[in-house]
């Protein structure tokens, strides 16, 4: 998904001054919207089979639905963090402010979910879960998208 | 967001909560479509307000409808649920006239809102969605 896209040809130009350590970096930088973004989806899209199945089985949240939950979360702060770094190694023109609000709004699902699906104990609560897994990675597309300067 | 449970406690004959069971998965959808809507408008009224102001209105129109939904559809007390019927009416009104129009005059609206033609672009979840809503509050009822 986009990685030729990821890494276009405008950015060698100019790189800020600011970001001294980041033109040694510059060709593997592109790798949080890349490969690892990939992870992230593929992780979250399995979790969200896990989740389906579970709810399908008539089964409320358990625990280890909660735990993957949280590390969906940890994956997508690093994700967040990244694409930090990687935006602010890139001179290139793109939506940064619409990129950053993506990766924070991606920081946000898991913790809504947890909360709410936390007093459930139906299997609502399993499918309130198993929404947050599915959300995240169109989130993440869109994330790639704004880095490629897709508009939408 | 408050505890459904506890706001109408002492009430004899309260309605159903309108956050619990099946209203859970109801309002997690409805949060989506929240978020999704505000920041879509939020996006186009700060940056390109000007090319699509109708459009771009009714983006942050449509967006907090759907903030009002989940909320007071999360809550579910006696207001909430009153709340609840006016904004997914709303919803409802919305999503048909502005996908009818879209439909009918494509040039007013290139820039597209969530309830452009139906809200093909979100899978027609929208178009689905205050029908749902409105079943469930009478469900619930």
């Amino acid at each position: 998904m986009g990685t030729d896209a990821s890494r276009p040809g405008g950015e060698r130009q100019a790189i800020g001054p600011a970001f001294w350590l980041l033109p040694r970096w510059h060709d593997k930088i592109a790798v949080v919207t890349g490969i690892y973004a990939t992870v992230i989806t593929v992780v979250a899209l399995l979790f969200a089979g896990w989740a389906l199945i579970s709810a399908a089985m008539n089964r409320r949240p358990t625990l280890l639905l909660f735990a993957a939950a949280v590390l969906l979360e940890l994956l997508l702060l690093v994700f967040a963090v990244g694409g930090i770094v990687q935006m602010a190694g890139s001179s290139r023109q793109f939506a940064r402010a619409e990129f950053v609000g993506y990766l924070l709004g991606c920081l946000a699902i898991p913790p809504l979910a947890f909360y709410w699906a936390r007093g459930e104990r139906s299997r609502s609560g399993t499918l309130v879960i198993a929404l947050a897994f599915l959300i995240t990675p169109v989130m993440v597309l869109r994330v790639q998208q704004v880095w490629a300067g897709i508009g939408g | 967001m408050a505890d459904p449970g506890e706001v109408d406690a002492g009430a004899r004959h309260s309605p159903a909560p309108t956050g619990q069971g099946f209203g859970r998965f109801l309002v997690a959808v409805y949060g989506i479509f929240a978020l999704a809507a505000t920041s879509r408008s939020a996006v186009q009224l700060s940056t390109e307000f000007n090319k699509a102001p109708l459009a771009y209105v009714l983006s942050a129109f449509a967006a907090i409808v759907y903030i009002v939904a989940t909320i007071s559809l999360a809550r579910g007390d006696a207001t909430s649920r009153r709340l609840a019927t006016v904004a997914i009416s709303i919803e409802l009104v919305g999503v048909l006239i502005v996908g009818a129009m879209s439909v009918l005059s494509p040039s007013v609206f290139q820039h597209p809102t969530v309830w452009t033609g139906f809200g093909s672009g979100y899978g027609f979840v929208p178009l689905v969605l205050p029908f749902v809503g409105l079943w469930w509050l009478r469900h619930t009822r």
